[in-house]
């Protein structure tokens, strides 16, 4: 049964799908449902996910169910728009998303994208009505479903190919500065010699897609990529690697690249210099700042506000880097039962909560002099009288080149510690 | 509570049309004649519809509270429109979708109500209510007596109606019972001035009339409990855009006798001189002299296209002639009866000039920007990314930001800043196209077709 949610800060399962797919060159999204649902997606892109507020890659094919469609059926509609789409929009994969008006009525998408594939058209279709999930499932539902169907594969795929990871768990637009977490991890991965498939942005495309069973390792940072993951495995034997979240910071990101290369054969030669190059920078960086950071209150209680891929590692950093005390860290994504425990392992106040308003009771009780969280926690900051500093969907905070992750995550958060004074 | 009347959709009320290219004066024989055909797209790209276009009205609404009743995409619009504000979604899942789901929805507002005290409440219909016919009517009135609150269906469905605007209608009916009757006499220096957007340019409108003696009761964006109170008792009430406001005119002198004027937007030196002056006149103020518009950089020689909502677009359309451009291409998201006054006019100024109508579909003004290559293009924020990226100068601008007098310099300061320095247009186009290229040897129009019955 629902449950219903105060100031939501993720979308639908249709969205995530969309966001995922339009964040793929070359993927064409067509949405099986009513006008709206791919403008009800911009209007959140816009709201902010931290980069990338896209009209373009938003601006969707969508049947546009109207109402005579939703009496008598919208097959036909679908077979139409689907056709002309394939002869107009610069695609070479077609993936049909069915939105929540599309599946109650019961048109049969399967049957009729299977009729497209049978002329020869690489097509697929994902069930992915709002009503089955928040973004997060879109993205899970996307990537399960592109990897279950044959024709996303298609020319079959090559060989392993050495020191390929893919990068799964990050979510397009739903994530705060998804597409430079997706850089940064892809230069850390380099920088140990081996070479990210991270999908999304302008290292990524249907190529990508398709690279996915070529590679050696797929390390999944939230638990968004696990199934995905899982079906990697299943289907093409490539092993998984998964962490609780982005690190942020070097401790952190030593520690996961050094787990990445232990699983990689033959680990690669130059990534201890690597490491100890990143960890040399840090602290030189860390001791240049310090006499500010002390003259900003050095240490401060606080709170974290953020979904599964951000939040722990950002409460790790500020307890085990920087010193503070975590009040409350909040995980507002939702995961599954089964992987809550590791999330919250090792962290102090830990609760999983996606409904604002609950978030701001916690807020209030929880003693914290400075919030990281989302834009939607703006009130409750001002209310208290601490500041914000926005990691989180909905943001206003575009971040194009260093998220919050990584090597340069933890700088770049210091850098905003620092400039709220 | 009686009844409310049906909500007719902009296609049955006016006879909205949303998909057009061609010539105006078969549009107004067409739009007269009260039956306006039925188009369609053949292959369509995401629009806006009438649940966006209510939940951005009474997200700015102050003091009251929002419940979507649907899936929670359904709500996603109000990350962007009231981030802060007091919403909900009732987040229905696909058991709630066969079993119905008026508890959870009843639940929620209670909920809401008890942690953000509003003094009103909107349950805003989705889709999935529509299709599965939950009685959202019968928990508001409930809960309005429980709650001892208004609590307030809002008629949307997001598939009635090809027309978005339909959506302001709907916003409209619901905002429509949050205005008393008028308890005291009617108020000679008050004007309910109708906006669902205000900036700088509608501030510096209130100006104006406050300068005539007017005190201006600003309906409904960011109208508080005590602006609705005394709506009813305002001598006139006036629009700066009929396309998103008229209907709330309409009905507030429909229901409570407050005669609506209806001015085109003040959009430009002349019409804001007409608009200060036709509110001066009905309220029987001194006329002001106006002002004359100088030393305003011009767009003389510019061939200038522009996108808006109707009334904004062809009031743009005469501020361009203003500045001494020329304009060579007009989009606009629908097109209805009311707009057959504006249409006459620009058929007799423009007689070879097509009108395209299109919510959204960046494919049509790809291709149309792509033949009639402007110097300039005005539009939203989306459309003049994808002008630049066709290697056309392109300014955005707010339908806020062109009223008043201040419009025009704003307008001509920006075109000149866009013409002048093109760097960022070089850099943007020429790069990867969206759509492949025998689409640009088609008419944009090809996928417009009559929907055969």
């Amino acid at each position: 049964m629902a449950i219903p949610l105060t100031r939501s800060r993720s979308g639908c399962a249709l969205h995530g799908a969309l966001f995922t797919a339009a964040a793929i060159d070359g993927v064409t999204p067509l949405l099986h449902s009513t006008p709206g649902c791919g403008v009800q997606a911009y209007q959140s892109a816009l709201a902010g996910g931290g980069c990338l507020g896209d009209d373009r890659r938003l601006a969707v094919p969508s049947s546009n169910l109207s109402e005579k469609h939703i009496v008598f059926g919208g097959g036909s509609r679908l077979r139409e728009q689907v056709k002309n789409a394939i002869g107009l929009v610069d695609g070479e994969l077609t993936v049909v998303l069915s939105g929540c008006p599309a599946e109650m009525i019961g048109d049969d998408v399967a049957a009729m994208v299977q009729d497209v594939r049978n002329q020869g058209e690489p097509a697929i279709e994902i069930a992915t009505a709002g009503f089955r999930g928040s973004a997060y499932q879109g993205y899970e539902a996307f990537l399960k479903g592109v990897i279950a169907q044959r024709v996303a594969f298609d020319p079959a795929p090559g060989g392993t190919r050495v020191s390929l990871v893919n990068i799964l768990g990050i979510v397009p637009q739903q994530d705060a500065f998804w597409l430079a977490e997706l850089d940064e991890l892809s230069r850390m991965l380099a920088g140990i010699g081996l070479h990210a498939n991270s999908l999304f942005g302008p290292d990524g495309g249907v190529d990508s897609l398709r690279a996915l069973p070529q590679a050696e390792l797929s390390l999944v940072v939230s638990p968004w990529g696990l199934e995905p993951a899982r079906a990697l495995q299943s289907r093409f034997g490539i092993p998984w690697l998964q962490v609780t979240g982005l690190p942020v910071g070097a401790d952190a990101s030593v520690d996961l690249l050094r787990r990445v290369a232990g699983l990689i054969s033959p680990r690669p030669a130059e990534a201890e210099s690597y490491l100890a190059k990143e960890i040399r920078r840090e602290a030189y960086l860390l001791d240049a700042v310090a006499e500010a950071l002390y003259r900003r209150q050095a240490q401060r209680d606080f709170a974290v506000v953020a979904p599964s891929l951000h939040a722990a590692g950002l409460s790790r950093f500020l307890t085990e880097t920087l010193g503070w005390t975590a009040r409350a860290t909040l995980i507002t994504d939702d995961p599954a039962p089964e992987v809550r425990d590791a999330l919250a392992e090792s962290l102090a106040e830990v609760q999983f909560i996606e409904d604002a308003g609950g978030i701001d009771d916690i807020l209030r009780g929880s003693g914290a002099e400075i919030v990281l969280g989302s834009a939607i926690e703006r009130s409750v900051a001002d209310e208290l009288g601490i500041p914000l500093i926005e990691v989180a969907v909905p943001t206003g905070k575009h971040r194009l080149v260093a998220g919050l992750g990584g090597f340069r995550g933890g700088l770049a958060l210091i850098e905003q510690i620092l400039a709220i004074g | 509570m009686a009844r409310l009347p049906h909500l007719l959709i902009r296609e049955k009320r006016l006879g909205a049309i949303g998909a057009y290219l061609g010539d105006v004066a078969p549009l107004v024989a067409e739009l007269l004649s009260g039956q306006s055909a039925d188009r369609i797209r053949t292959f369509a790209q995401s629009a806006p519809d009438d649940l966006i276009r209510a939940l951005a009205v009474l997200g700015a609404i102050r003091g009251t509270a929002i419940v979507v009743h649907g899936a929670r995409g359904c709500s996603a619009a109000l990350t962007r429109f009231a981030p802060q504000g007091a919403w909900a979604v009732t987040n229905l899942d696909q058991r709630d979708t066969i079993l119905g789901s008026e508890t959870i929805l009843s639940d929620t507002v209670r909920a809401l109500v008890r942690r953000h005290r509003p003094w009103a409440v909107f349950i805003v219909a989705t889709p999935v209510i529509a299709i599965n016919n939950d009685d959202i009517r019968a928990a508001a009135l409930e809960l309005s007596e429980e709650l001892d609150i208004p609590v307030i269906e809002v008629r949307t469905d997001g598939f009635r109606s090809r027309i978005a605007a339909t959506g302001f209608d709907a916003a409209a009916q619901a905002v429509l019972q949050l205005v008393p009757p008028a308890e005291q006499a009617r108020r000679d220096d008050l004007v309910n001035l109708l906006a669902t957007q205000a900036g700088p340019g509608l501030v510096a409108l209130e100006r104006e009339l406050q300068s005539l003696g007017l005190t201006v009761n600003r309906l409904p964006h960011a109208a508080d409990a005590e602006g609705f109170r005394r709506a009813a008792t305002a001598a006139l009430s006036v629009t700066v855009d009929p396309d998103s406001t008229a209907a709330l005119g309409d009905g507030l002198a429909a229901v409570h006798g407050v005669p609506l004027l209806r001015l085109p937007p003040p959009v430009g030196t002349a019409a804001t001189n007409h608009f200060v002056a036709a509110i001066a006149a009905a309220t029987g103020r001194t006329v002001p002299a106006g002002i004359e518009a100088s030393g305003l950089e011009t767009l003389s020689g510019r061939r200038v296209a522009v996108a808006a909502a109707p009334a904004t677009a062809f009031a743009l359309g005469d501020l361009i002639v203003e500045l001494e451009g020329e304009l060579v291409g007009i989009s606009v998201d629908h097109i209805d009866r009311t707009h057959i006054g504006a249409l006459q006019d620009f058929a007799v100024k423009r007689p070879d000039l097509p009108l395209h109508v299109a919510d959204g579909q960046p494919f049509e003004h790809a291709n149309r920007l792509r033949r009639l290559a402007p110097d300039l293009f005005i539009g939203p924020a989306d459309l003049a990314a994808l002008a630049a990226r066709s290697g056309i100068p392109a300014l955005s601008i707010d339908a806020d930001e062109l009223l008043g007098y201040r419009g025009v310099a704003r307008l001509a300061r920006r075109a000149s800043r866009a013409l002048g320095n093109t760097a960022l247009v070089q850099r943007l186009a020429g790069g990867r196209g969206d759509y492949q290229p025998g689409w640009f040897k088609r008419s944009p129009d090809w996928y417009i077709k009559l929907e055969v019955k």
